[in-house]
């Protein structure tokens, strides 16, 4: 539905090179990614708000590079919503259709199925001013659906709310999606926001995407360490690998030796997965692969789960994702206590690609993932 | 912050700081009040102890023919030059908000120039420029400036124009443009997105901006002497009358005008600051 095909763009500093992305028909596509890692600028060159300078955007099958925005066929909620402050919510859901030069009672029809879609019918007298950020939002989305553009841009549109109405928002924006059965591109930073709602993503970082595929699949197989790190996979480590009797031992230096499955040498980037990681109190007691004597640091509640640090060797800071019971032994630990941390070697995940002295890597099995 | 006991606790040196900041304004404002002040008590003074007009002569002298042609003229010109104004401010100030061209920068100095420009030197340029090929063209072929009553227009024009300019680019550029690039996505033209969502959304600065050019254009003497001259009956403005009336020593009547004239510029000013109060969603930049 929308194919960005190598777009070149250039803004001060900031520039954009061979980019390339599909978004499939009747998707709801992810895009996230730092700040200041070029999601908003690539959004608003589909919109046809920003010129590229070379490459095809192409919607819905037709070429729209050189379009004007209102002949693309998008709706689109910026980051900061922009309702119209002179008109009220009727008037600013109504605003595409009168623009299109429907009559009154034709846009009426269109602006009531969007004001009963997003479920804000009694706001629809009410000026912007004074609407909750909840029912900005919605209004913003019913504003962008009612001319029914097949395709929808969001540009962070819940970055602004609470979370208790961000979580019911997302859950909204989903369903209305399914029933409207529209294209979306969202872009946002929220790994939450992004699993409850992406069928797929992208993750976008200095101007060029760095992995496509669905959440699962990017959780599987992250391509690099920013992608791990924004799905809070685990902990990211460098180390020189080499492969032996079929297995890989990564040193860290310090004395440290990770062992992982697979085949691999030279200086790579790897992943503890947090979810395999195991913190126990006490000192270590069995001499099995990737058992360290650490000290613990610090316990953070993170929703359902609790994530545990400790450093094992100088200044290596491991994470676990642990179920509360599996933590509660921690509870009473103070920072540096003595602590034993393990994992197996199929938690250990090494990132594709090489590093300093041109080694290459062979991936092993990706640990399973949660 | 407030100086009366709300803002962050202070020591003795926050409120010595404080009290001088406060100091300054309590100085001008008494320079102000003791300006209108002393044009009211002159007036008043005068009629009381019976060395001037009383206040009904004084009136009555208020509507003498001269000053009433003059009033006419006054308001007459200053809304021409007005309306003039904002035929050139509204797309000026949208274009030097929103484009970037070469020149903007040389475009938005030649606006601030005429604001400094000293009054005198404006009505002396403009004597000059009809004096050129051009203007002698246009004098010849279009309109008559020099000495005639368009040369108050074109001056107040001169004199108000940058003024109204510059408060209509201010609005426009307190206007986040993400208002018109969601109105682009939604269907309207460039031009379309300008008339259904900037020029609404501006209309209280650009109504302020009117406001301002007129009470400016109302005031101007300065380059009315040069270009066209202090004619009764024919170019004279309400200043002209105040400089006239006090030239022959009927210095009461002059102030009498003066203080309509003040009357009209507070109430240019009230109006001013109820349109900025209500700027203030204007002012929501996303």
């Amino acid at each position: 539905m929308i194919d960005i095909r190598s777009i070149s763009f250039k803004i001060g500093g900031f520039s954009m090179e061979d980019l390339s992305l599909s978004v499939g028909a009747k998707e709801y596509f992810v895009l996230v990614g730092k700040p200041g890692s070029g999601k908003t600028l690539l959004m608003e060159c589909v919109a046809g708000l920003r010129r590229i300078l070379s490459g095809t955007i192409r919607i819905a099958g037709r070429d729209v590079t050189c379009l004007e925005p209102r002949l693309r066929g998008i709706g689109y909620v910026p980051q900061d919503l922009a309702l119209f402050p002179h008109l009220s919510v009727e008037r600013n859901i109504g605003f595409g259709l009168k623009a299109m030069g429907l009559s009154r009672k034709e846009a009426s029809v269109y602006v009531r199925w969007a004001a009963d879609l997003l479920r804000i019918e009694h706001l629809l007298g009410r000026t912007v001013e004074g609407l909750s950020g909840g029912e900005r939002q919605r209004a913003a989305l019913a504003r962008a659906l009612a001319p029914r553009p097949p395709v929808l841009l969001l540009d962070e549109p819940l970055s602004a709310l609470d979370e208790e109405t961000r979580t019911e928002l997302c859950a909204e924006m989903k369903r209305v999606q399914r029933e409207t059965g529209t294209t979306v591109l969202h872009i946002c930073h929220d790994l939450e926001e992004m699993s409850a709602l992406a069928d797929r993503m992208a993750m976008i970082c200095g101007g060029r995407v760095v992995q496509v595929g669905s959440p699962e699949e990017i959780s599987r197989a992250p391509s690099d360490p920013n992608v791990a790190g924004f799905m809070r996979l685990g902990t990211v480590l460098r180390g020189e690998a080499q492969s032996v009797a079929g297995d890989v031992v990564i040193e860290l230096g310090g004395g440290l030796v990770v062992q992982a499955k697979g085949r691999t040498s030279g200086t790579v980037d790897f992943l503890v997965r947090s979810e395999s990681v195991l913190i126990k109190r006490g000192s270590v007691t069995e001499r099995s692969p990737n058992s360290f004597a650490g000290r613990f640091l610090a316990l953070h509640r993170a929703g359902p789960i609790v994530l545990a640090d400790a450093e094992i060797g100088t200044g290596t800071r491991i994470r676990a994702a642990m179920l509360p019971r599996d933590a509660e032994p921690l509870s009473i630990l103070s920072s540096g206590d003595p602590v034993a941390v393990s994992f197996p070697p199929s938690a250990v995940y090494v990132f594709p690609g090489t590093h300093g002295n041109g080694a290459h890597s062979v991936l092993g099995e990706p640990a399973e993932s949660r | 912050m407030s100086f009366f006991g709300k803002g962050p606790v202070s020591g003795t040196g926050g409120k010595l700081f404080a009290t001088a900041m406060m100091l300054a304004v309590c100085l001008f404002v008494a320079f102000v009040a003791a300006l209108l002040a002393a044009d009211f008590w002159y007036v008043w003074a005068n009629a009381a102890s019976g060395t001037g007009p009383d206040r009904t002569s004084l009136i009555e002298k208020l509507f003498e023919k001269e000053i009433i042609a003059a009033t006419k003229l006054s308001f007459l010109t200053s809304t021409a030059a007005t309306a003039i104004s904002m035929i050139f401010a509204v797309p000026m100030g949208y274009a030097l908000s929103r484009y970037r061209f070469p020149g903007n920068r040389l475009a938005d100095s030649m606006v601030d120039l005429l604001v400094v420009f000293p009054p005198l030197i404006v009505g002396l340029s403009l004597l000059v420029f009809f004096q050129t090929p051009a203007g002698k063209w246009i004098e010849a072929n279009l309109l008559k400036f020099v000495y005639q009553p368009s040369g108050i227009v074109i001056c107040q024009f001169a004199m108000a124009g940058p003024l109204a300019i510059r408060m209509v680019k201010t609005t426009f550029d307190e206007i986040n443009p993400r208002y018109e690039h969601v109105a682009l996505t939604l269907g309207c033209t460039t031009a379309g997105a300008f008339a259904r969502v900037a020029l609404p959304m501006a209309r209280n600065g650009i109504m302020a901006g009117a406001i301002l050019a007129w009470a400016r254009s109302f005031g101007i003497f300065g380059p009315l002497m040069v270009l066209v001259g202090a004619v009764r009956m024919r170019t004279e403005v309400l200043p002209t009358t105040i400089y006239l009336e006090q030239s022959v020593g009927r210095i009461e009547v002059a102030l009498a005008v003066a203080l309509l004239m003040i009357a009209l510029a507070l109430a240019s000013l009230v109006c001013l600051r109820f349109l900025q109060t209500n700027r203030a969603w204007e002012a929501s930049r996303p």
